[in-house]
């Protein structure tokens, strides 16, 4: 044997092919389950993906909220004896592992760059200052602009609080006065109106719109 | 050594200063530049002591170092001379000019090269080197005739002179501050730093001038080569560059393949490089044994052409396999090559290569099994891969488990019942099976169908080795795992892509969706029903058969061995049982077992087929679980 043709040899039976696939199947299942996640959030229809970095620009609407890409990781610590013991279960500890950091840093991202956009446009509601919960959710629903789609379908806005805050906004709302409730309805009707407006005024910009039906 | 105990002798001169001449600067450097390097031993390996260096000598000095170097050292098998200096041409011969040369009396007071080659007649070394890095050098032509009469030159055996001139006989030669343009072209090939060739351990001066040749075209110098009588290996230096092409080894067989044979050589010669190439990465044996055999099969009417181009090329894969991460490479190359030989084993001239074949595997399973017995005893995750691993080693840590046992078990069968390697293999096996059990136990499991041949070799070794207490909790581990996921084993060629769901089918115990991933019916099964006959397990197997209800099971039968490393085998029998429906016992299966099932011809063949068996994971040589005396004797110490 050559000099030249010496290396280090520190494997046995080495099959990096099978490897590299399990691990590609392995990365596959974390994406699927992660889009399951994303999805609890955000509609698959609504989600954009980026094609290579940078952030979104709107050139014909500088108004709205760019955003860029950012980083989540986590990581997973297999333990030799694990592998040795063939202990199957490190698949669903890991996985569950993952998904539980990558879901914990999405949300994280979502509500921060949601907040980030209100404190922004100055649209946010003070609860203390409204004086109660119920209050404070019909200022909410008064700030928000509802939006219809090209069906004519106007989408209610969701409502995201922590667990503990929403059982006590949801206990406030069902003990509200019958006159709270109609007003809380004559606002929704209203927007639910101005939606629609907004949307026959998109739909007017075009030269023609039809029914492609 | 390269060269041995050979006589290597160098004169080297350099004349700066001149009695009737301008002085030059860098002749003195230039001389002791190529002395040095041709003295050291990973160079030129000349002998320092007895040759010499000569800076700005006299004519008298310069003729006692040739009478000194030439006529007091007995014999000499490599002689060189290096000239760095004036020089011209007068009277039709070529002069080197020294310290006390005079252009008037050139004859009487410079060194003529004619003079030298008088000298190298005389002294008759079996090779001369003469380098002339001087204006007018070119010019030696002149001086070719005292070399080329007819008493001394032509017959086999005599002696080879090589000239190199580094400037036409036209030319001046050029200096900058390293020195003499040509001297330093000349350095660069000898030193490495200019690449000559690399397929020879030793460059020729003639090698070496073609190259400064075509390096100093860009200058106003054109060097001259001469070469006279040239035979044999190259002998001026050694090659720096020998070695440096991880491809040298193929390229060296194809180069000197047979003219006969061209026409198999050049149909596949892409796929030859690709497989060659694939030995040291991502290697898989049936596409290495498609290519190879492709190659020999227009080769088994002529059985000499046909073994030389196999052991040759398996030299050069073998090379190859060094640069693998995997220390089982060489190995299972060699047994691959080998499989390829088994079509044509009725040729003596296959058969005798085979066996040489075997032996090479042989040594090189006890050399990587060695190296992971080793391992282990320092670093019990030894086995685990190194990279890119992790939880994909949850299927594949138990598939490396039954190869290692599997191919530790398979090397007895490689050695003559005489060859002392014989224990030395079984030792390593039970030495390695010792270790997996140790610390390997919950990776000793069935997992895959394709374990099955590695688990036949074992267990049928470890029974014969009398390594009872081993044997049986080898076959209880697998036995166990079997019962444990109901009998469904991953198919042995499950995509690897899929394993991750095998697996969580497995963990889940719940195989629904995943029927196309488990092997029906497997062979694993066959496997343990009949090692547990041959280890008397077969009443312990009974108690849990009822848990692999409906598993069914075969074997695969062929009398013609010599299809043994066929993707397809065609013309046996398919073997098929069902644990309750006609099996309900061990002693059933062993009862319905077809006698005399088919054994090879010869322990060659047996050899040969236990290989392929470990190699291809889809067929199990069954011969080695019937107790026929076709299994490898005992050898003791």
């Amino acid at each position: 044997m050559s000099d030249s043709a010496q290396s280090s040899k520190d494997g046995y039976f080495v099959d990096e092919t099978g490897a590299a696939a399990f691990n590609t199947s392995f990365t596959l299942m974390l994406a699927k389950l992660q889009k399951e996640v994303v999805s609890q959030y955000i509609s698959p229809s609504n989600t954009h993906r980026f094609r290579h970095g940078g952030d979104w620009n709107h050139p014909g609407a500088p108004e709205a909220i760019g955003g860029g890409m950012q980083t989540h990781s986590a990581i997973v610590e297999t333990q030799f004896q694990d592998l040795v013991d063939n202990d199957l279960g490190a698949i669903d500890r890991s996985a569950q592992h993952l998904i539980e950091a990558m879901h914990r840093q999405f949300a994280q991202m979502l509500y921060s760059t949601v907040s980030a956009a209100c404190d922004q446009t100055g649209n946010t509601v003070d609860a203390k200052a409204e004086g109660s919960l119920e209050d404070a959710f019909m200022a909410m629903i008064e700030k928000i602009q509802f939006s219809a789609d090209k069906n004519g379908k106007v989408n209610l806005p969701e409502v995201h609080v922590a667990p503990d805050t929403g059982a006590r906004m949801i206990a406030a709302l069902e003990a509200t006065s019958p006159e709270y409730k109609d007003r809380l309805e004559v606002i929704k009707a209203r927007k639910i109106e101005e939606a629609l407006g907004r949307e026959v005024e998109r739909k007017a910009k075009f030269v023609c719109y039809g029914d492609d039906a | 050594m390269l060269w041995g105990r050979c006589v290597r002798l160098l004169i080297s001169i350099g004349c700066n200063v001149y009695d009737h001449a301008p002085a030059l600067t860098g002749a003195e450097a230039d001389a002791r530049r190529m002395f040095e390097a041709l003295i050291r031993s990973d160079v030129g390996e000349y002998d320092p002591a007895r040759s010499k260096l000569l800076l700005s000598p006299s004519m008298d000095e310069v003729r006692q170092a040739l009478r000194d170097v030439l006529f007091s050292n007995g014999a000499i098998d490599t002689f060189t001379f290096f000239f760095a200096g004036h020089g011209g041409v007068r009277a039709s011969s070529f002069y080197m000019w020294v310290r006390d040369s005079s252009p008037d009396a050139q004859s009487m007071t410079a060194l003529s090269l004619s003079d030298i080659f008088r000298n190298l007649n005389e002294a008759a070394p079996e090779q001369s080197n003469i380098i002339i890095d001087a204006c007018e050098s070119g010019g030696l032509i002149a001086d070719l005739g005292v070399l080329l009469k007819s008493d001394v030159r032509g017959d086999a055996g005599t002696p080879i002179v090589t000239l190199v001139a580094t400037s036409a006989q036209n030319q001046y030669s050029e200096e900058t501050q390293a020195g003499g343009l040509g001297t330093t072209a000349i350095l660069d090939c000898i030193e490495g730093r200019d690449f000559v060739q690399d397929n020879a351990s030793a460059l020729d001066l003639v090698e070496i001038g073609r190259r400064i040749s075509t390096r100093l075209r860009t200058t106003d110098q054109s060097p001259v080569v001469w070469g006279l009588n040239l035979y044999g290996p190259p002998r001026f230096c050694r090659n720096p560059r020998y070695g440096a092409d991880p491809a040298r080894s193929l390229r060296a067989v194809i180069q000197d393949w047979p003219s006969a044979c061209d026409t198999s050589v050049r149909e596949h010669y892409d796929e030859l490089w690709q497989t060659y190439a694939s030995v040291s990465g991502n290697w898989n044996p049936r596409a290495f044994t498609d290519v190879v055999n492709s190659v020999l099969s227009p080769l088994a009417p002529t059985p000499e052409v046909f073994t030389g181009f196999a052991e040759r090329f398996g030299a050069a894969v073998l090379e190859r396999a060094e640069l693998s991460d995997d220390v089982f490479r060489r190995a299972l190359t060699s047994a691959a090559l080998t499989v390829c030989l088994l079509p044509y084993l009725e040729h003596e001239a296959v058969a005798r290569a085979t066996r040489r074949l075997l032996d090479a595997t042989g040594a090189a399973l006890i050399a990587a099994g060695s190296q992971l017995a080793a391992d282990l005893t320092t670093d019990h995750y030894a086995l685990l891969a190194k990279r890119g691993g992790g939880l994909s080693d949850l299927f594949y840590l138990p598939l490396h488990v039954a190869q290692t046992l599997g191919w530790a078990a398979a090397t007895p069968w490689l050695f003559q019942a005489d060859d002392a390697r014989r224990l030395e293999a079984d030792t390593m096996f039970a030495t390695l099976l010792r270790l997996v059990l140790t610390h390997y136990s919950g990776s000793v499991l069935a997992i895959s169908d394709a374990q099955a041949p590695f688990w036949a070799i074992s267990l049928s070794r470890a029974a014969d080795l009398g390594l009872t207490e081993e044997a049986n909790e080898l076959a209880g581990l697998l036995f166990h795992s079997f019962v444990a996921c109901r009998g469904q084993l991953a198919r042995w060629d499950i995509p690897p892509e899929k394993t991750l769901d095998y697996l969580l089918a497995r963990r889940a115990n719940d195989f629904s969706q995943a029927d196309d991933l488990v092997e029906r019916p497997n062979e694993s099964l066959t496997v343990l029903m009949k090692a547990a006959a041959l280890l008397g397990l077969g009443e312990v197997f009974d108690e849990s058969l009822w848990k692999v209800d409906g598993v069914s099971f075969a074997a695969y039968l062929n009398a013609d061995f010599s299809q043994y490393g066929a993707d397809m085998m065609t013309g046996g029998q398919n073997l098929v049982w069902t644990v309750g429906h006609d099996v309900f016992r061990v002693a059933d299966m062993v009862r319905t077992w077809p006698e005399p099932s088919p054994r090879p011809r010869s322990d060659l063949i047996a050899a040969v087929a236990v290989l392929a068996s470990l190699l291809y994971s889809d067929r199990v040589p069954w011969f080695c679980l019937d107790d026929t005396g076709m299994r490898p004797t005992l050898t003791t110490a």
